[in-house]
């Protein structure tokens, strides 16, 4: 276990070296930078910003101080509103990010796991065609067009909860089912068809021939099994939505750190760009790591490696 | 520890049903302790608000909150944008016409200090310092040595013309005799500001904590990308008149979110500087019983248009530019695609800034086919007949890719040209329409920053002394707006505009202005407020009727 | 010797097993035969669609439906039409278009524009990108996880490496850089490859780079699956065996493990399919779509949106459209995830 740790960490470290290094020069490759304004600044205001961010310098330079600082857990200052940092920003918005994406899991899991193991259950029977129709739905409605439904009908027709902001628990309702509801239907597809897989095994039919409960064979025996798959898909989901989803956030106006991954580009806030692209690279990997550990948690036959 | 998996699932169900039902109680209650006597102004803004220190700031939202802290020398009246005493008690002119000599009343800052004309000869120097680095220290370069310092030729800030002659009386000494100097003067870049918390704290004084202001409001709480608040300054001299307690700026980037918003109670205002109404929505606005009534329309001294790229053939030739200006059928665009009782534009400077042409006064070029026609035939393309296929180009954005569409379709059928419609992100776009090589067309805007034709014919076409974007070198019209400058009879000021105008949209159509800006603006029946044509609304004159 | 998986009592071939199975399954068939018909929609769109995409009408922007008119009495709703704002250009004589009010089955858009004719016409870039992604996946996933899982050791680690590097790439971010970094700058001025490029875009109508931003991840998990797949095919027996009889790398990989793996891949590529479509959707909202005028669903979604309580139709026909193929792809999908499946029972 220990031996597996400390692998994952060492290729943690080499994968956010390549990343890291890969969108350095990405970004810096783009045309305009972060003083380009529509009334340009004087050429000697803006040699004084650069000074002053260190951007005066060698490409290659910069480089090697960004390395450097980042393996500190520094990543400066944000450019776009001075006084601000980049650990300031994802301290500030990560945490409501990270709360809502939790939230939309629960949804996500509480929701999918059922609805794809009645699908099973009862397979090629309309409540397998309904169970479907609603998961696909809940898929291919995209979320531009689901968020502002939500809000036409829960918040402006039926008046039962606020549009948008992230102040009292009632205003994480609307954008937790936008960002669960999409979520649900990939779990509950995965769940019906490894479910599927899982009902017609041996150990399942003798579970039966034991006369145990049919509730019990379903949902202790077979979903244990079938969970696993449904497990690899979690850790990614969760890395993506804990570390914010754009859209979610901008119609809900959640102050999460979604927006920023898109706004950084925008204004060219190279260090608010490589900070939070960094924390979703190192995220993504952790969760990948911890899904395997839980694998072998749940199934002993599979081992570390 | 297995069973816990296979039991989870139905829990969770139960329990986020469970979490629903909560939440719904839970939102009944905060409606209700809501109501009761209104102290609070809740508006929506559609991005970031990145600085609150007058020296850094430069985009609107900025701007908005920093006129709720800070006071400068000057304002602007909200119904004829003209410059009316703030912090100055009044204002003296030298015979040349270069110094200007203003009093200052009594005011104190919201540490009890008193504000000194020492405060505005500070920030006047931080700011113009190229260390501080000011986006918009360049206003200042009408100042004496102003234009040297900020590029660094000249290292004594000291001799910069801003003089504090005694605690009450601030010097500013020009170049040439501007005579839009006092509306200069209350920009938020000449603001006086707290020497002894800037130099405390750093870049850190504009935090709740260490921040000290001299205007009606002050900062409560600034929870960046989220929700700022004002509250009341009771160190501020008018603040008996102040009736709106609590000021919550909430960051709200989606239009139609915020619109929703605005029906269910949630702000209190949209439009006017804060979150604009979505474009699409409007006449639903317009024709409900409900929101009708609460709907009004102000001017906003901005301009639309499409500037034209004039080393690039086939748009190097004048009569080209003026059969695309002609071409374009503004008021049908005001109808039916904005909606938003625009105005048409065949000038640059908006009405009724000072040096602007009335509308309907023959200058410019308005919307007439058969002569779009004929001056393109003129050129050496009958029936659009060799012309080649032109790229206009514009910055990302929803609204700007419907109207380039509508104009696409109005030079194909009016001119049968073929136009190719292309967008670049914004700072892309920046350094694309700088290029001599650039596209052909491209649409921007110009809003004002002080109500002169000043800051716009000299500061936006000026062939050399401004961004230049057309890349023309027109000879006449610098002369006009250099010499506007320095004349100092309003009636002769107005003339050389005309001129330039004349020159700009007319003869030589270097852009097709098409349309004057308005702010469309949706309030509450309980809030009695007034927009700002210009940007940074007086929210202290405002108040609830309930 | 055989090639495919035969644990089958009955005579019959496992694909013509499948095959029928896949047949008995109404949902399944439903949805492949509304993809052939889209398809074969947007190949054709010009002589489907009632007017070209481009083609405007001011004068009949938001129209309703001629649809509506059906069920309710018909013309009341085509008189009231988009003219709402009744100021003075209502009175001038519109530009030209056509005034047949029954062409406008779909309604129009905000510039009198055919819904319809853009439905049909959007359909060719949604099925585009669900087609590109599919290809670039299964040509680059499938062969780089074979090979990986096939050569296995140390070529395997540094292949996955790779890929676990790219997995941690944020892809909005990246797709985003790449789009921003091609659209910058203006045609005119390319030279070599990023002209060559460019010109492609341009005739694609600004798809390509769609493309490229959905390509450079779509493959990844395709890499993983295909490998897993191969490392547990190389313990069974008939690879084993086919090795025992010298048979090289490329025939190893292309007649036994390609024909075995291809089932459970291809069930993941139509799990996979209506995320590329969104993708598109995504990238309209941010400003990163296709060019206008062309159009794509997602642009059309994202034009429609702020006018959902104004005019709902703009946005309910591509809505209905997209999740209707994103549903087509899902049963399609299915029917062949259970058609393929040695293992369920009859």
């Amino acid at each position: 276990m220990i031996h597996f740790i400390a692998r994952r960490l060492v290729n943690l470290v080499f994968a956010l070296f390549v990343l890291a290094t890969l969108i350095f020069f990405m970004v810096r490759a783009l045309p305009g930078g972060p003083f380009d304004r529509e009334k340009p600044l004087p050429p000697e205001v803006v040699k004084n910003l650069e000074a002053y961010y260190g951007l005066d310098k060698s490409l290659g330079e910069q480089y090697v101080a960004f390395l450097a600082n980042a393996a500190r857990g520094d990543f400066g200052p944000s450019y776009a509103s001075r006084g601000d940092t980049v650990g300031a920003l994802i301290l500030r918005h990560l945490p409501v990010s990270a709360e809502l994406g939790l939230w939309a899991l629960i949804l996500a899991v509480a929701l999918g796991i059922p609805l794809g193991v009645l699908a099973a259950y009862y397979h090629n029977t309309w409540v397998d065609f309904l169970a479907t129709f609603l998961a696909v739905l809940g898929r291919s409605i995209p979320t531009i067009a689901l968020a502002p439904l939500l809000i036409l009908i829960f918040a402006q027709t039926l008046r039962w909860l606020p549009v948008a902001r992230f102040d009292t628990p009632a205003h994480r309702v609307l954008p937790t089912l936008a960002l669960g509801l999409g979520m649900a239907a990939l779990i509950a597809r995965l769940a019906r068809s490894s479910m599927l897989q899982v009902i017609r095994e041996d150990y399942i039919r003798t579970a039966r021939a034991k006369g145990l409960g049919e509730f019990t064979v379903v949902f202790v025996h077979a979903l244990r099994n079938a969970l696993i798959p449904v497990v690899t898909l979690l850790g990614p989901l969760l890395a993506v939505v804990v570390t914010g989803t754009f859209i979610v956030e901008v119609f809900f106006a959640v102050p999460g750190l979604g927006r920023y991954y898109i706004t950084s580009i925008g204004t060219r806030d190279y260090p608010v760009i490589m900070g939070t692209s960094l924390l979703f690279g190192a995220v993504i990997m952790v969760m990948n790591a911890l899904v395997d550990i839980l694998y072998s948690w749940i199934d002993p036959r599979i081992r570390l490696e | 520890m297995k069973r816990v998996f296979s039991g989870v699932a139905p829990a969770l169900g139960v329990f986020s049903l469970a979490l629903v039902f909560l939440a719904t109680g839970f939102h009944i209650t905060a409606t209700r302790t809501a109501l009761g006597a209104r102290t609070i102004l809740r508006l929506p803004m559609q991005g970031e608000i990145p600085t609150l220190d007058p020296g850094l700031a430069e985009d609107s939202s900025s701007i908005e909150v920093i006129e709720q802290l800070f006071l400068g020398l000057t304002d602007f009246n909200d119904d004829t944008s003209e410059v009316v005493p703030e912090l100055a008690t009044g204002w003296k002119v030298s015979a040349d016409g270069r110094v200007y000599t203003f009093t200052l009343r009594r005011a104190k800052w919201s540490d009890g200090r008193p504000v000194t004309a020492g405060d505005i000869e500070y920030a006047a120097r931080r700011n113009i310092d190229p260390a501080t680095a000011s986006p918009y220290a360049f206003m200042m370069y009408g100042i004496r040595n102003a234009e040297a310092i900020n590029k660094g030729k000249l290292k004594q800030v000291s001799l910069l013309g801003v003089k504090a002659l005694n605690r009450r009386t601030i010097r500013f000494t020009l170049i040439n005799p501007a005579s839009y100097f006092p509306a200069v003067a209350g920009l938020w870049v000449l603001r006086p500001l707290p020497r002894r918390a800037i130099e405390a704290h750093g870049l850190k004084w504009t935090e709740p904590a260490n921040m000290v202001v001299n205007g009606p409001y002050r900062l409560a709480s600034w929870r960046r990308g989220d929700k700022l608040v004002l509250r009341r300054n009771p160190a501020f001299y008018g603040a008996a008149g102040v009736r709106i307690a609590e000021v919550h700026y909430l960051i709200v980037p989606e239009s139609s979110t915020g619109l929703a918003m605005y029906e269910n109670g949630e702000v209190d205002m949209m439009g006017g500087g804060y979150l604009p109404i979505p474009l699409p929505d409007l006449p639903r606005v317009r024709k409900d019983p409900v929101l009708g009534k609460q709907y009004t329309v102000r001017p906003s001294l901005c301009t639309y248009y499409y500037g034209f790229n004039t080393l690039r053939p086939p748009m190097n030739n004048p009569l080209v530019r003026r059969a695309f200006s002609a071409a374009i059928d503004r008021q049908l665009l005001i109808d039916r695609v904005l909606r938003g009782g625009q105005e048409v534009a065949t000038t640059f400077t908006r009405p009724p800034t000072f040096g602007s042409v009335p509308a309907g006064s023959g200058v410019g070029i308005g919307y007439d086919g058969a002569q779009a026609r004929k001056w393109l035939a003129q050129a050496g393309y009958p029936g659009g007949k060799g012309f080649p296929e032109v790229v206009l180009m514009y910055n990302t954005s929803e609204s700007h890719s419907k109207l380039a569409q509508v104009v696409q379709q109005m030079w194909r059928r009016e001119l049968n040209v073929r136009v190719r419609v292309e967008n670049q992100e914004w700072k892309v776009f920046l350094i694309t329409t700088k290029r001599k090589d650039g596209p052909h067309i491209f649409r921007m805007g110009w809003c004002a920053d002080y109500p002169d034709a000043n800051n716009w014919l000299m500061e936006v076409f000026h062939p050399t002394k401004s961004s230049n974007r057309v890349h023309w070198n027109n000879a006449e019209f610098a002369q006009l707006t250099e010499k506007a400058q320095v004349v100092r009879d309003p009636a002769g000021r107005k003339r050389l505009y005309r001129r330039a105008e004349q020159i700009l949209t007319g003869e030589q159509a270097v852009i097709a202005p098409v349309y004057f800006s308005t702010s469309i603006v949706l309030t509450k029946p309980y809030l009695k407020n007034k927009v700002a044509p210009l940007g940074g609304n007086h929210i202290r004159d405002w108040y609830f009727t309930d | 010797m055989t090639v495919t998986i035969s644990n089958t009592s009955a005579g019959e071939s496992p694909r013509s097993r499948g095959a029928r199975r896949f047949l008995r399954n109404p949902a399944a068939v439903a949805g492949l035969v509304f993809l052939a018909a889209l398809a074969a929609v947007a190949l054709f769109a010009p002589y489907f669609a009632p007017q070209h995409y481009a083609t405007d009408d001011l004068f009949s922007d938001y129209r309703p439906p001629a649809l509506y008119g059906l069920f309710s009495g018909g013309e009341r709703e085509a008189a009231q039409d988009g003219r709402d704002s009744a100021q003075d250009t209502s009175a001038r004589q519109p530009p030209g278009a056509s005034q047949d009010a029954s062409a406008y089955w779909l309604g129009a858009d905000f510039m009198g524009r055919d819904l319809l004719s853009r439905l049909i016409y959007g359909a060719r870039v949604s099925l585009a990108v669900a087609l590109v992604g599919a290809g670039i996946s299964f040509a680059l996933g499938l062969l780089y996880g074979i090979t990986a899982g096939y050569l296995g050791g140390r070529i395997d680690n540094a292949m996955m490496r790779v890929v676990d590097v790219l997995y941690a790439m944020p892809t909005l971010v990246v797709v985003i850089l790449i789009m921003v970094y091609f659209r910058a700058g203006q045609p005119e001025h390319f030279t070599g490859i990023k002209a060559t490029l460019y010109r492609w875009d341009s005739a694609l109508g600004g798809m390509l780079f769609i493309f490229v931003g959905i390509g450079i991840t779509s493959w990844l998990q395709m890499a993983r699956i295909a490998r897993g797949e191969t490392l547990s095919l190389k313990g069974r027996d008939f690879i084993t065996g086919a090795e025992a009889l010298g048979i090289g790398h490329w025939g190893m990989i292309t007649r036994h493990l390609l024909p075995n793996l291809l089932g459970p891949c291809i069930v993941l590529e139509t799990a996979s399919i209506p995320g590329y479509i969104l993708t598109e959707t995504f990238l309209s909202f941010i400003g990163l779509g296709v060019n206008p005028p062309m159009p794509s669903w997602g642009s059309m979604i994202n034009e429609g949106y702020q006018a959902m309580r104004s005019y709902p139709h703009v946005i309910l026909w591509p809505v209905l459209t997209l999740t209707a193929t994103v549903l087509a792809f899902n049963f399609a999908g299915d029917g062949l995830r259970d058609a393929l499946d040695p293992r369920l029972a009859e």
